[in-house]
């Protein structure tokens, strides 16, 4: 008998290309990789928001705009209270990727959890001090709160929602770290044995910090983008003024993150991926064409809502879209990297067992959708047009 | 196409890299957050019924102050479910990948589209509760109740899915032959173990509600009082516990069964601590609250909460302890290794596969020894310590080296919970010589062993113990031996 030791069937030869990688595997893993870049790409609108949306709050709060009688910014207010709403849509989406990259790359991923270890598990904890550090900045003028004396006194305190801000902005920080290390080292299986006997280096190394930056930078058009849209629905009672005051410091944030995380990008998708730049392979070319051209349109479309201080809906419409390809090609470029760099290794992408249970997934997931879009449009129309968001 | 278990093995486990966690058993620190995980999740399943039934007292006239009650609980909700109850469900995934790499793998390849399934049930559960917490106090009625239907169903079908997945593991059914998923997801103990963690939800909902109710400000005592009493009818499905659980017993596989009525004294144990503490809440809830419409304080509430804790955490432990020796019956043994897999790996070693050295290497005097401990790390560490909680140094140390010897070979002769060894003859006598060398407190010099004669003598032993787990392996040697 032979020991299934490792899965190697699926494995295509080293110094692949994509169109040969993809060519190799079988229907079903191409099947899961397509569903695993696009659940990654859901996870990644709600993360990215999240990201952004920490990021601008901690700034606020150290602005002092958290504070008793301070003047009136609709925006940080409005995504001060729609964060911990984001984190949680982005747990929850997150864990559709974390399925199907069990199914695709078992080995790698789970060795990678291993290997990192308590660096791994600890981003757990960090997720959940986050999140209520999100609360404690979202805590004013909550009636729960307020009714609690020295505690809401204490929680409406201007530098205790700055260090909250911080705090979650750093851990959350700290998470997509976490994500980014456990990654990068389920890329090099021939780094494992190493790394298991000498364990993990006090600080990730640099291109770890590269990908956060890229990340973090990346995150930014999404999250104007999507803030622009809640301003537009009229979130927080948002008028035309808070409109046009908000125009120019969101386009500074997206133009901002569309640079950086091009050129960041452009360093980290044309390294070698086991044996070949993903930038001269076909697929990889055509996912930073899009991933460039996004930014592009996005960036234009901040551009002019900047010069007209005025969040237009067809502008804003296009900054949304723009960024939902970048998102889209960001994460075809993410597992091009990978399929690349493990094809040929015993951690390469294989197939999975059974396929049981399909059937009544699409069945709920259209009673799901249904119940969601009915909740929306439940809620819709119940309220006024200005507290919809 | 359904899965054929026969060509489900998994990966071995020396495909893993293995973390010590000593003196932590790995079952510990998965259990600790399993506990965890389990009682905010049905806090939360329950406390969607919860809500819904006093939102139909608010909205029948029959209960007035129902509206500020849901409010209060419905921000417990969102604090400690949402977000630790959520977040320690992803720990539990996490952990689970640490711990056994190849019984997740197997769980995520068999169900994952249940998974996908409960996915959307999550999505459902998120969107009504945050809708209802964000915009509950601006919706019409027939919107609220609407909204706490679909959370409490979005809810219970998280329950339903993962209760699937996890009662498969005990009894894995007709999945066995079939490799059907719904042969394995509808397994004998499905329907008793979702009632029985059903009510378990409706119990923890009222535990969880009184507290909270005693926490928040607002109420006079006669208020309190009569929200009390509302919420005791939460309590009445616990006079089910007893057949529900005496109908989980008798779904189980045999030897489980034996082993919580007293054929293992520590999931006896936790039975009776089980059933005590269930006992307690549910005879308060019933009698004192509900019949007798007795006040409960915070004090009191908590205190039942704690010995609730103590239920849920013993009930776990016993669900994971009956299924020894297997994480999946039948299917993998709590080591990872199949049952086809142990007959190879007694021919060419489990060492052979395992590309992970020592990290400490200069700690160990021969090689050996340092065999013992890679042999040790691959199979044992799984359940075991060497100095720790269910220390190998304990449990073996005092014990004879042939009697070491006897033991490991017909590990499975030695107690049921035990799989069959799965290594070589020589992997064999290297644990049992590192176990002896740690037992002697890890002395400079250690002498080898490797006399042919002696490995003869394993490989005999293990010849007899046969590859089968108990009570086949004892079956198949007495067949044996009549011939």
């Amino acid at each position: 008998m032979m020991l299934p030791a490792v899965d190697t069937e699926t494995a295509a030869p080293a110094t692949s290309t994509l169109p040969e990688v993809l060519e190799a595997l079988p229907t079903n893993t191409v099947v899961y990789l397509a569903l695993l870049i696009a659940t990654y790409a859901l996870h990644a609108v709600f993360m990215n928001y999240t990201f952004g949306g920490m990021l601008w709050t901690a700034v606020a709060a150290l602005r002092g705009r958290y504070s008793e009688g301070a003047p009136r910014d609709t925006l940080a207010t409005v995504v001060r209270d729609w964060l911990p709403s984001a984190v949680s849509a982005a747990v929850t989406a997150g864990i559709a990727p974390l399925l199907f990259v069990q199914i695709v790359y078992q080995r790698s991923f789970y060795t990678a959890n291993i290997l990192l270890f308590n660096r791994w598990m600890a981003l757990l904890p960090a997720l959940i001090v986050a999140v209520y550090a999100m609360y404690v900045v979202k805590a004013h003028g909550s009636a729960g709160v307020r009714d609690h004396g020295r505690a809401a006194k204490f929680l409406a305190r201007g530098d205790v929602k700055s260090a909250a801000a911080v705090l979650a902005a750093l851990l959350i920080g700290y998470v997509g770290l976490a994500f980014i290390e456990n990654h990068l080292l389920s890329l090099a299986p021939e780094t494992w044995r190493d790394r298991y006997v000498e364990g993990s280096p006090a600080l990730p190394a640099a291109p770890a910090w590269i990908r956060l930056a890229m990340w973090a930078l990346g995150a930014l058009p999404t999250f104007a983008a999507l803030a622009a849209w809640q301003l537009r629905r009229g979130a927080g009672g948002a008028n035309d003024e808070d409109r046009a005051r908000a125009s120019r410091p969101l386009a500074l944030l997206a133009l901002t993150g569309a640079i950086g995380s091009l050129v960041l990008g452009t360093i980290v998708w044309s390294a070698d991926h086991g044996g070949t730049r993903l930038l001269d392979d076909s697929i990889g070319r055509l996912a930073f064409g899009s991933l460039a051209g996004a930014l592009a349109v996005g960036g234009a479309a901040w551009i002019t809502m900047a010069l007209h201080r005025r969040l237009s809906a067809i502008m804003v419409a296009l900054a949304v879209s723009a960024s939902l390809v970048a998102i889209l090609a960001h994460a075809v470029l993410r597992e091009g990297a990978r399929l690349l760099a493990l094809a040929g290794t015993p951690a390469a992408a294989r197939e999975p067992s059974g396929l049981g249970g399909l059937a009544v997934f699409l069945v709920f997931l259209v009673i799901s959708a249904g119940a969601i879009a009915w909740i929306v449009r439940a809620v819709a129309r119940a309220l006024p047009t200005t507290h919809r968001a | 196409m359904p899965l054929d278990p026969a060509s489900a093995a998994p990966l071995l486990p020396t495909a893993y890299p293995v973390q010590d966690y000593d003196p932590l058993m790995k079952g510990m620190v998965i259990g600790g957050i399993g506990i965890l995980h389990v009682f905010l999740a049905s806090f939360a399943i329950g406390g969607g019924f919860l809500l819904w039934w006093f939102e139909w007292l608010g909205q029948t006239g029959r209960e007035p102050l129902a509206r500020r009650f849901i409010d209060s609980v419905f921000r417990a909700l969102i604090f400690v479910s949402f977000i630790v109850g959520a977040l320690t469900g992803v720990g539990m995934w996490l952990t689970a990948i640490q711990i056994s790499s190849p019984t997740i793998g197997l769980m995520v390849d068999v169900f994952h589209w249940v998974w996908a399934t409960e996915w959307l049930f999550f999505w459902l559960e998120v969107v009504a509760g945050y809708a209802f917490f964000r915009y509950g106090d601006r919706l019409d009625g027939r919107t609220r109740l609407r909204l706490l239907t679909i959370y409490s169903i979005a809810g219970f079908g998280s329950l339903f899915w993962i209760n699937g997945i996890l009662s498969w593991q005990l009894t894995p059914g007709e999945w066995v032959e079939t490799g059907s998923v719904w042969a394995g997801f509808f397994n004998p103990t499905f329907w008793p173990s979702l009632l029985f963690r059903t009510v378990v939800c409706f119990t923890l909902a009222a535990l969880g509600g009184t507290i909270v109710l005693n926490l928040v400000g607002g109420f006079t005592r006669e208020e309190r009082e009569r929200l009390l009493h509302r919420i005791s009818p939460f309590f009445l499905p616990m006079l089910a516990m007893p057949f529900l659980g005496a109908w989980y017993l008798a779904a189980m596989p045999e030897d489980s069964r034996d082993w919580i009525l007293g054929g293992s004294m520590v999931i006896n144990m936790f039975f009776n601590i089980a059933v005590g503490a269930s006992a307690l809440i549910g005879g308060y809830g019933v009698i004192a609250l509900w019949r007798q419409r007795n006040f409960m304080n915070g004090a009191t509430a908590t205190l039942l909460a704690a010995l609730a804790v103590g239920a849920t955490g013993a009930g776990e432990f016993i669900r994971e302890g009956v299924r020894k020796p297997y994480t999946v019956r039948e299917t993998l043994f709590s080591t990872a290794v199949t049952p086809a897999q142990v007959a190879t790996l007694r021919e060419t070693g489990i060492l052979a596969t395992d590309p992970y050295p020592l990290r400490d290497p200069e700690a160990y005097p021969t090689d050996q020894l340092r065999e013992g401990r890679l042999v040790y790390r691959n199979l044992c560490s799984i359940c075991h310590t060497v100095h720790g909680a269910m220390a190998l140094n304990a449990l073996m140390g005092e014990w004879s080296i042939e009697q070491k010897r006897l033991m490991v070979a017909k590990l499975q002769w030695t107690g049921g919970y035990m799989p069959p060894f799965a290594g070589s003859a020589g992997e064999l006598e290297s644990l049992v010589q590192y176990i002896a060398w740690e037992h002697a407190k890890r002395p400079k010099e250690w002498r080898e062993s490797r006399d042919p004669e002696v490995i003869e003598e394993i490989e005999r032993m293990l010849e007899e113990a046969t590859t089968l787990p108990s009570p086949a392996a004892q079956k198949a040697a007495a067949g044996e031996e009549s011939r």
